[in-house]
């Protein structure tokens, strides 16, 4: 295996911090490209008349997806020594309708809203500073909140393993589905207009 | 005398997807770890909840976490959201998008416009941190992992947005 | 002079293209068959070990592990000009780069030990995330052993230093050794503490 090249000792933190800009870049490149950073078009994914949220989004999860299986299976990537979220199921699923409602209320995510403010967009900087007072209110509340924040952990869970449908099959269900979502997508945006 | 320039319309979808999509790649296979944006924020409220209020900040059971380590702000995020700002310019200035503007609706108003903005902020920041990550985080690299949480997330924040749409039409009119 | 119409046929489109490569390389996989993804303890989990300081071992306690042939793989994960200069008995020189390719094994324990940096938490972690189920620390490293069965200075004073004492000596010598009685040193290991927060920072939201 020849990666993840930083878990492997290929480089150390200083240059990690470099790297970390450089896909900062094209990250956000990406992002603008697609028009994530204009909360209009945005939004249009909650009023179905522009799902590009939806397609960006779907695209790059399956890329992503495919690339990490394929890779893994070639034995150039290790994907034990690959970070995977931790599942807490009650504050992802609270903390995810939340978010949601956040989302469409602003109309830009934590991400995109760095694409907006850098295209000069000063609802974007409205957002950012929400989300310096939300996060703020939280931590000063934590006391509160801790009780929520630390129910129902549930580790490192995968679909395949909570659902016994081997890796290799979810990745083709997840393939398969997505490109059906997506013509149903498509066909969804051509009949609002 | 020159005309403005009119902004490129932007790149397909799909491509930017894929696009996207291979960043994210990039970042497992070089990193051992996926994108993600709230947790540069948290890093930043910590930090300056640290300037402050130095003994609060370490009393509290959720800043001094992003505190532990050498320097919060010499964080992988932090730099990252740097880029991402830095990239999307970029991207913009290429393509002519650059607009010093507020988005919304030719009936809404700019204020408006700002406070839902402000308010949706605020959510998403709890939000956010309730659910450990964003939609770069969990969406992206936790649905590309196959997480479970993650994939819980983004369902329910998608019905969220879609319940809670009609609240704020009036934005976009 | 008529020109040729140019032959109908069906427009490629991005997203078809995209679509057919997707589907193709979606189904492929359960068709050709994926590579076991082993996953090992998370790193949450892996700091929540190492703060709890189990997968440290003293080095006296290695010593008579290694005295009383247990099953160990002691591994020094500096580079070889340190360890031809000086390593503990029975190591093997196994620079961090060459750490992924130790084949898993359950019956023995894997000592990782380096200058006393965080080059052996860091190979720990490795090995741990690898999958071994046996693997540990030796407590400061190269400096614990010498410090501490090379040339061990304890008090003994009362009954329990002094059986310490005999206990340590014993070990020592065995390894050539010279134990001194003596006021006791203060012990430092910041190298397994900086890792946990280093750590818990690590992948972090």
């Amino acid at each position: 295996m020849s990666a993840p090249l930083f878990e492997l000792g290929a480089f150390g933190e200083s240059t990690s911090l470099i790297i970390a800009l450089i896909i900062g870049v094209a990250f956000g490149w990406f992002l603008e490209q697609g028009g994530m950073g204009n909360a209009r078009k945005l939004a249009g994914q909650f009023y179905l008349t522009d799902l590009t949220v939806f397609k960006i989004m779907f695209s790059a999860v399956i890329t992503a997806m495919l690339g990490l299986f394929w890779l893994h299976r070639a034995g150039v990537l290790e994907l034990s020594l690959v970070y995977v979220p931790p599942t807490w199921i009650l504050p992802q699923v609270l903390g995810g309708f939340v978010f949601g409602v956040g989302f469409v209320m602003g109309g830009l995510c934590p991400g995109t809203s760095c694409v907006a403010i850098s295209t000069g967009r000063k609802d974007g900087l409205a957002l950012l500073a929400g989300m310096f007072a939300g996060i703020l209110a939280f931590g000063e509340l934590f006391a509160l909140l801790r009780r929520v924040y630390e129910a129902t952990p549930a580790g490192t869970l995968t679909l395949p393993q909570l659902t016994g449908i081997s890796y290799p099959v979810v990745v083709a269900l997840v393939a398969v589905v997505g490109v059906a979502a997506f013509r149903l997508a498509e066909w969804i945006e051509q009949r609002g207009t | 005398m020159s005309a403005p320039r009119a902004p490129r319309p932007y790149m397909n979808p799909y491509l930017a997807g894929v696009g996207l999509g291979l960043v994210l790649l990039a970042a497992f296979v070089v990193m051992g770890r996926g994108l993600g944006a709230s947790g540069a924020y948290a890093s930043v409220v910590a930090a300056g909840v640290d300037r402050v209020a130095p003994t609060h900040a370490q009393a509290n059971g959720f800043f001094s976490h992003y505190l532990a380590g050498e320097a919060p702000l010499k964080d992988w995020l932090v730099f990252e959201i740097l880029g991402v700002f830095l990239g999307g310019f970029l991207s913009a200035l290429v393509a002519g998008r650059l607009r010093w503007t507020v988005e919304h609706g030719p009936a809404m108003s700019d204020r408006g416009r700002l406070l839902y903005a402000f308010g949706g902020g605020a959510l998403m920041g709890v939000g956010a941190v309730l659910a450990r990550r964003c939609t770069s985080g969990q969406a992206l690299t936790g649905g590309a992992l196959l997480s479970v949480g993650s994939w819980l997330f983004i369902v329910t924040a998608f019905a969220a947005g879609y319940l809670a749409a009609p609240l704020f039409r009036k934005q976009w009119r | 002079m008529t020109v040729a119409a140019p032959r109908a046929g069906r427009k490629l489109s991005v997203g078809g293209v995209l679509a057919a490569v997707t589907v193709v390389l979606g189904v492929l996989a359960p068709l050709i068959g994926g590579r076991p993804w082993r996953r090992g303890p998370g790193v949450s989990e892996l700091s929540r070990e190492l703060a709890s300081g189990r997968p440290l071992v003293d080095a006296i306690t290695l010593a008579e592990w290694i005295r009383d042939r247990k099953p160990l793989a002691i591994l020094d994960v500096r580079d070889s000009s340190a360890f031809v200069q000086f390593s503990v008995p029975t190591a093997r020189n196994v620079p961090f780069e060459e750490l992924r390719t130790q084949p898993i094994d359950s019956s023995r324990t894997l000592v990782l030990y380096d200058a006393n940096g965080d080059a052996a938490v860091r190979g720990w972690l490795l090995l741990r995330r690898l999958g071994h189920p046996h693997a540990r620390i030796l407590e400061r490293g190269v400096l614990g052993w010498i410090d501490g069965v090379l040339q061990p200075v304890l008090p003994a004073g009362t009954p329990d230093e002094r059986a310490r004492y005999q206990r340590v000596a014993a070990v020592s010598r065995y390894f050539g050794g010279l134990p001194t009685i003596g006021p006791a040193r203060p012990d430092s290991s910041t190298a397994a503490k900086q890792a946990v927060r280093l750590l818990s920072r690590r992948g972090c939201y």
